[in-house]
């Protein structure tokens, strides 16, 4: 079972995330609306992935993945940031932040899924 | 969902609504009432209401959700949350205490220096004399280290009950009987009296959160425990409290909020620390 | 060794010096060297509404997150339309940090940002309209529903639209429903917000 968990302020967003990826297998979904509850959840359970927004209340998401690159035990998950603007810019901030991947917003839900495979493994 | 009719006459809550309510107290809270909490929550509901002059829920939830100083909102948690107060309560926060948290504030102490810990809101005194008892009783570190205990709360009633140090079956109804035993001393059928020596080492302080001038002399702290007050102020006050409590701490330091309450709805300042069961807040180092 | 007790009953560190400040002194510290400093003087300016200007010059260049937080809750306790429309200049921002900070005091001056909402939404940049429609739908504001209306049903670009949908979901209300349907025709083929307007009506459905 693979565990992700969808880190954003908007419900609709999560909602529409969650729909796209509960087509894959041995998927389960997790939600958070900021970066500060991300984290609390992220210390308490074991996630595989996680999908992060930029803008968001109380920490944002680049913030967030800094945090997440300095806890020994949450460094390596894999994260995939989704930024409203697609300059090369937001590209270099989401990998300089610790991204493995971005995409832009609203995302393409085979793009998310094809990226989302990728990250796990093949074994999804 | 069933709804017991005469409930539902009763208040003129429907179930949509219900639904709404428990969303949106749920998101701005984080306590969420279970549907089996619907009698409660409808009670309440029904007495805001009543006060408010709605006769429709929806209407006043959407008075409530677009209140601007959200003053009903204030008052609409104060209906709904029932703070009580008793020894050893969200013991799992007291546990996390000695696993870990009092070590690693030990850790970076120079010798001789005095752990100190801010209960915040002390109310009548179960809490910081909660976190005595547990830590004499369970904290290895208790033998070579100093620890200054304070109880502060806004009301001076409380802080006269706290210093008296009598409590009640009731209070001690989660504690086990062998730390009563131990630790108080019976005065009657019903109300049991703390140890002179622990009565006498915890200080009670009269303070308003809220206010710069009163608290500007809490300093040099290494644990918070401030459970089950920030639900009841504003955003503001909320935002003024968690920053006291930053400038309150050294770093390094611990807050414990109450279990369903988060930092995610007031401050990024802290850092998320995890104690055994329980989640902490760590003012960086 | 065990429970100690101070012989002092406030809880104060024996170090601390407090001496009174004037404004002037306040402002001076405000520049300190040592954040701890400027965080305490960011916070006894509260009282000083007309120091506004200097707190939201400083709030642009401060990096350090505790004195940021100070100086941003010493606005809302200021609070007036000015700061709100000084605030609003700084989610142009490239620091998504302080964006995000801003955005959240922003969300509690509903009186102060009344009057602004209408100019903010008509920003020529797409993701400041964003943001606005963001901190509007947090809002506790009676006009808030019909605001996001406004925008789902007038704004250009669909990241904005969708922005605005999200908030209707939240506080929109059963008349609003068709409306919100409606939406998508102005967008034909774009499905994320087809799946928005969708979502909204089926939360409001939710609330009847």
């Amino acid at each position: 079972m693979r565990r992700i968990l969808l880190v954003d302020d908007s419900r609709t967003v999560r909602m529409y995330g969650r729909s796209i990826l509960s087509a894959l297998p041995d998927v389960e979904i997790e939600e958070a609306q900021n970066g500060v509850e991300a984290l609390e959840k992220a210390i308490q359970r074991r996630f595989d992935l996680l999908l992060v927004d930029v803008n968001m209340p109380k920490m944002d998401g680049y913030t967030l993945l800094r945090e997440l690159r300095q806890r020994p035990e949450l460094w390596a998950i894999p994260a995939i940031m989704v930024t409203t603007e697609d300059k090369e810019a937001d590209h270099h901030r989401a990998y300089a932040a610790g991204a493995n991947f971005h995409l832009p917003k609203p995302f393409d839900a085979e793009a998310l899924q094809r990226s989302v495979v990728l990250l796990l493994g093949e074994d999804v | 969902m069933i709804t017991p009719p005469d409930v539902e006459e009763a208040s003129g809550i429907s179930d949509e609504e219900f639904t709404w309510f428990q969303d949106y107290f749920g998101r701005k809270t984080g306590i969420y009432f279970e549907d089996n909490k619907r009698y409660f929550v409808d009670r309440r509901l029904t007495a805001r209401m009543r006060a408010t002059g709605h006769k429709s829920c929806l209407l006043y939830l959407r008075f409530v959700q677009f209140q601007p100083s959200q003053s009903e909102f204030q008052k609409l948690v104060n209906a709904m949350t029932v703070n009580e107060t008793y020894f050893f309560r969200e013991e799992y926060q007291l546990s996390a205490l000695v696993d870990g948290v009092m070590d690693d504030v030990r850790s970076r102490k120079a010798p001789g220096e005095s752990i100190r810990v801010w209960s915040m809101p002390c109310s009548t005194g179960e809490e910081p004399y909660s976190i005595a008892i547990y830590l004499m009783e369970h904290w290895s570190g208790m033998a070579e280290a100093d620890v200054e205990i304070i109880g502060s709360d806004i009301n001076s009633t409380v802080l006269d009950s706290a210093r008296e140090g009598i409590f009640t079956d009731y209070a001690l109804r989660n504690t086990p009987p062998n730390i009563v035993a131990k630790y108080f001393k019976q005065r009657s059928d019903t109300e049991h009296e703390i140890l002179p020596e622990i009565r006498e080492a915890i200080s009670f302080t009269q303070v308003n959160l809220t206010n710069p001038d009163e608290t500007r002399s809490y300093r040099g702290f290494d644990i918070v425990f401030c459970r089950n007050l920030l639900i009841y102020f504003d955003s503001t006050s909320r935002r003024e409290a968690v920053e006291c409590f930053y400038g309150a701490l050294n770093p390094g330091g611990y807050v414990f909020l109450g279990h369903s309450e988060s930092m995610s709805r007031i401050s990024s300042l802290f850092t998320i620390a995890r104690a055994a069961d329980a989640l902490a807040y760590q003012k960086p180092l | 060794m065990g429970l100690i007790k101070r012989k002092s009953n406030t809880g104060e560190k024996r170090e601390l010096r407090f001496r009174d400040r004037s404004k002037e002194d306040l402002l001076a510290q405000l520049g300190d060297a040592q954040a701890v400093e400027r965080r305490w003087a960011a916070r006894d300016l509260a009282e000083y509404a007309d120091t506004m200007p200097v707190l939201c010059d400083c709030l642009e260049t401060e990096k350090d997150e505790a004195v940021r937080a100070a100086i941003l809750t010493t606005l809302l306790k200021q609070r007036s339309p000015e700061i709100a429309l000084r605030l609003s200049g700084i989610l142009g921002s490239e620091d998504a940090a302080l964006r995000s900070a801003v955005m959240d005091v922003l969300a509690d001056m509903p009186e102060q940002l009344d009057s602004l909402v209408g100019p903010l939404l008509r920003q020529e940049d797409a993701d400041l309209r964003i943001m606005v429609v963001t901190v509007v739908a947090r809002l506790a504001h009676p006009t808030v529903p019909a605001w996001l209306l406004n925008v789902a049903q007038q704004d250009a670009h669909p990241n904005v639209v969708a922005a605005a949908l999200e908030g209707l979901g939240e506080c929109g209300t059963v008349e609003m429903i068709a409306s919100i349907r409606a939406v998508t025709t102005r967008f034909p083929g774009n499905s994320y917000l087809a799946f928005t307007a969708d979502a909204a009506a089926g939360l409001i459905g939710q609330r009847r």
